[in-house]
């Protein structure tokens, strides 16, 4: 274990350094030691190595935590690789990340989906609730000529994880890759997704559900770069902020020169549940091309007096009525994972008193 | 393949034509105490403003270049003259001008906006006012629009004491410290309580020396219950050596007051616009800006506004047009530090052959302005791929119980609403011309009738060119 400090999710354009949303600061001892990723699902169509090192070759594909993730982490660090065989797999792949009670870990994952393939995979982030300690994972995604990724991440670690999640990837010629993430436990999440559309006709899409408890942080970087014609990326996200939570959203569409014909947009929407919390968003828009359709919208508040008093009118009270629609606005993300097991697990994770049961399960 | 029109830079002679510098006074170039005292001496600072100025260039000497906008390493402070005052004393008649600046000011129609649709007018050249006026109506009324140097010896002398650059410390960032140490020239206006200037009042401001630079100080105290529309124009000829401009404009709004600040800005496009503008707003004011930035090699401008007061409010419209060799860097900033507080900040910026326009803004909700409600809207215009365009909003809400929206949007020109115009017979030149007008309309339907004229005409000299 060694002490280090780094940057992490800067912003690729620098505004006011007084606002201090350049970027983060950390001072965070690397794990050195793996978790351990299992493959607990692999169906068909869809192989898993692990154990080694990350071939060289990966490391070009740039990561929204940015370069000093990379550095922090070092060269050592296990790594596994699960890619398609043939046309891949229309089933998800489950791979779990299990901390345990002492959370240390540090780990890097490839994906790999070959021309014309689909990988679906589900990454379970999981620890004791009590545990504490750092978690980091790193998660490079390679999508070949018609590919399409999936990738579903559940972070549920405990409020005394630290977790930085780190995630970039690269589009080749109509290749597609999309992300749906919920961000749940971790009492200190710093979270990186940068995605090279560096095919034309090449696309991604984020669904983001964030909920940020009393004293928590959470720390984003979305950057999509289009580099390719008629590319498109959507990100949407979804965040909950409770009293004393704070929360550091940078999303970037940019629109570098040659991407005619591309179009972004982001969407943020904020709610915020308690009275003294923090939130922050930056969203960026960076043009260099004519031909191109940029747009992006934040709302952040409350919930409407008008709501409220319907659901008052009900019999509904205000904390009732704030948690059910924080709940549904998490529930919205939550359905797009392909597995009723993983959404069993994050409902009880959500809400640990509710006794469901599901027939059947994954192994997650 | 689409075939695209080129839109060429055109003349412009309207602004840029320049006067010989006759017998003008400047100092040397570059930036040392012995320059710093002696515009002190020049402008008879009192010793306060002395002192003022030299711990202003101290900190100015500690502090670092910014980090984060466009590039200002063509702007060498070794060769700006920071003072050049001509060689005339400030006049109530514009007789009393000498000839060629009066002749500059005629050619921008200064006096004869003052004629038709103005209370006062200021009129700065160089580094020094050269013509002051207040209607006497207006005057009767006990409004003050003086320049700041008299003022600062006159009766009004602790006022400005106690509020100048005190909304904009020195500290604040090192083009704010530049100003402190070399400030000259600008306005001085006092609006008494419950007093409404209905005509606006203006200061136009020209910059004729080449390698020079401009540092006016706008004070403006706009008293409770009053109201005030305040306009500031700017121009300068185009030179090949850079040429600054840290100007400095503190607005302080009282309670139930209401100022309005409209600024059309054209410098030369040899001129690096590093300015500071920021309004403090008492219970229940409102501070309005209407900014239209069409000049300037760089620009770094963000008027701020402090909301301190319950209820107070803010509305920021802005227009930017970037054109070949600039690079714009506009927008707003906003504090709400009251309950029930509100803003609203709405901005177009159009980039064409080969300009940077970066829209820029910062919103922060602090943690004791519960009910506030805030929306920012961008909306960004390509007209070409050779120029570049950004969007940097920034947002920080530090309490549970406020409201705020937020939506950019980049994109081009609309091929069909240019084909539906030339269906009825319009060039493609004047549709595109006609669009471009239209995308800037919430500004221009926000200034006076002669104001929005004048930024229309802007724009079509910046859209006049060949199709090809």
């Amino acid at each position: 274990m060694t002490n280090n400090s780094f940057q992490i999710d800067r912003l690729p354009v620098r505004t006011w350094n007084q606002l201090k949303m350049n970027e983060t600061r950390l001072d965070l001892t690397a794990p050195t030691a793996s978790c351990g990723p299992e493959a607990v699902s692999l169906p068909a169509g869809l192989s898993w190595k692990s154990g080694g090192i990350m071939d060289p070759v990966w490391s070009q594909i740039p990561t929204g935590g940015g370069p000093d993730v990379d550095r922090w982490l070092g060269e050592g660090v296990s790594a596994a690789l699960l890619e398609t065989d043939g046309s891949g797999s229309q089933s998800p792949a489950a791979i779990r990340c299990s901390y345990g009670s002492r959370a240390d870990g540090a780990d890097r994952i490839c994906l790999h989906a070959g021309k014309g393939a689909i990988l679906p995979a589900i990454l379970l982030l999981q620890s004791d609730a009590d545990a504490s300690g750092t978690a980091a994972v790193q998660i490079r995604i390679r999508a070949e000529e018609g590919a399409q990724v999936r990738l579903y991440v559940a972070e549920l670690l405990g409020a005394d994880v630290a977790c930085v999640c780190d995630i970039g990837g690269t589009c080749a010629d109509n290749a597609r890759i999309e992300l749906v993430k919920l961000e749940l436990g971790s009492g200190h999440l710093y979270a990186g997704v940068q995605t090279e559309l560096d095919g034309d006709g090449s696309s991604f899409q984020a669904d983001i559900g964030c909920r940020v408890k009393g004293g928590h942080t959470l720390d984003m970087n979305y950057v999509a770069r289009h580099h390719g014609k008629k590319t498109r990326s959507q990100m949407n996200v979804a965040s909950i902020l409770e009293e004393g939570s704070s929360k550091l959203f940078r999303g970037t569409i940019d629109f570098p020169k040659g991407c005619q014909g591309a179009k972004g947009m982001e969407q943020e929407n904020v709610l915020l549940l308690g009275r003294h919390q923090r939130n922050q968003t930056i969203p960026l828009i960076l043009c260099q091309e004519e031909d191109v359709e940029g747009d992006h919208g934040a709302s952040i508040g409350r919930l409407d007096d008008q709501v409220l008093f319907y659901l008052a009118s009900r019999g509904i009270s205000r904390q009732a009525a704030e948690n059910m629609i924080a709940r549904a606005r998490l529930d919205a993300v939550c359905a797009l994972i392909p597995s009723e097991e993983v959404r069993d697990r994050i409902r009880r994770f959500l809400d640990p008193d509710i006794d469901t049961e599901v027939d059947g399960h994954e192994g997650l | 393949m689409r075939e695209k029109s080129q839109v060429e830079e055109v003349g412009r002679s309207l602004y840029d034509f320049r006067k010989e510098e006759k017998d003008a006074y400047r100092v040397g170039a570059g930036l040392t105490p012995a320059i710093v005292e002696q515009i002190s001496r020049e402008k008879k600072d009192p010793p306060w403003m002395t002192l003022f100025r030299l711990q202003s260039l101290q900190i100015y000497d500690s502090m670092s270049m910014p980090d984060w906008g466009p590039s200002i390493e063509g702007l060498d402070m070794d060769h700006i003259v920071t003072y050049v005052r001509p060689n005339t004393k400030m006049s109530a008649k514009w007789s009393e001008v000498p000839e060629d600046i009066k002749d500059t000011f005629e050619r921008l129609g200064i006096p004869q906006a003052e004629r038709k649709s103005l209370a006062g007018v200021g009129a700065q050249y160089d580094s020094e006012l050269v013509y002051h006026n207040l209607q006497e109506e207006v005057a009767a009324q006990g409004v003050i629009y003086t320049d700041l140097e008299s003022a600062m010896h006159g009766p009004y002398a602790k006022m400005i004491q106690s509020h100048f650059m005190k909304l904009v410390p020195p500290s604040d960032h090192k083009f704010a410290a530049l100003h402190g140490a070399v400030w000259s020239g600008g306005s001085f206006v006092y609006v008494p309580p419950h007093v409404s200037v209905t005509i606006p009042l203006q200061s136009y401001f020209r910059l004729n020396a080449p390698g020079a630079g401009q540092f006016e100080h706008t004070l403006i105290i706009v008293d409770e219950g009053a109201d005030l529309h305040f306009i500031e124009g700017c121009s300068a000829p185009k030179y090949n050596v850079a040429n600054l401009h840290a100007g400095c404009v503190e607005l302080f709004v009282g309670k139930n007051a209401h100022l309005r600040y409209s600024t059309i800005e054209n410098w030369s496009k040899n001129m690096y616009n590093l300015n500071t503008k920021r309004a403090l707003v008492e219970e229940g004011g409102t501070m309005e800006w209407v900014s239209g930035s069409f000049g300037s090699h760089v620009s770094y401008l963000y008027p701020m506004t402090i909301l301190k007061g319950r209820k107070a409010r803010m509305e920021f419209t802005g227009i930017t047009f970037a054109g070949k060799g600039q690079d714009l860097d506009t927008g707003a900033k906003v504090v709400h530090s009251a309950p029930e507080t509100s803003s609203y900040i709405n901005t177009k910026s159009i980039s064409k052959d080969g300009g940077a326009s970066t829209f820029r803004s910062s919103l922060v909700i602090q943690e004791g302005a519960e009910h506030s409600k805030a929306a920012v809207s961008c909306q960004s215009l390509m007209l070409d791929d050779i120029s570049r365009s950004d969007t940097i909003p920034a947002m920080d809400i530090r309490t549970g119980d406020a409201d705020v929206g937020h939506e950019a949007r980049i994109g081009r020109i609309s091929d069909d609403a240019v084909f539906y115009l030339m269906s009825r017979g319009i060039s493609e030149e004047d549709a595109r011309a006609m669009i471009v007008s239209g995308f800037a309309d919430n500004v221009s339907k926000e200034l006076p009738l002669e104001y929005a004229v004048e930024m229309n005409n802007l724009i079509r000299l910046e859209m006049k060119g060949s199709i090809g």
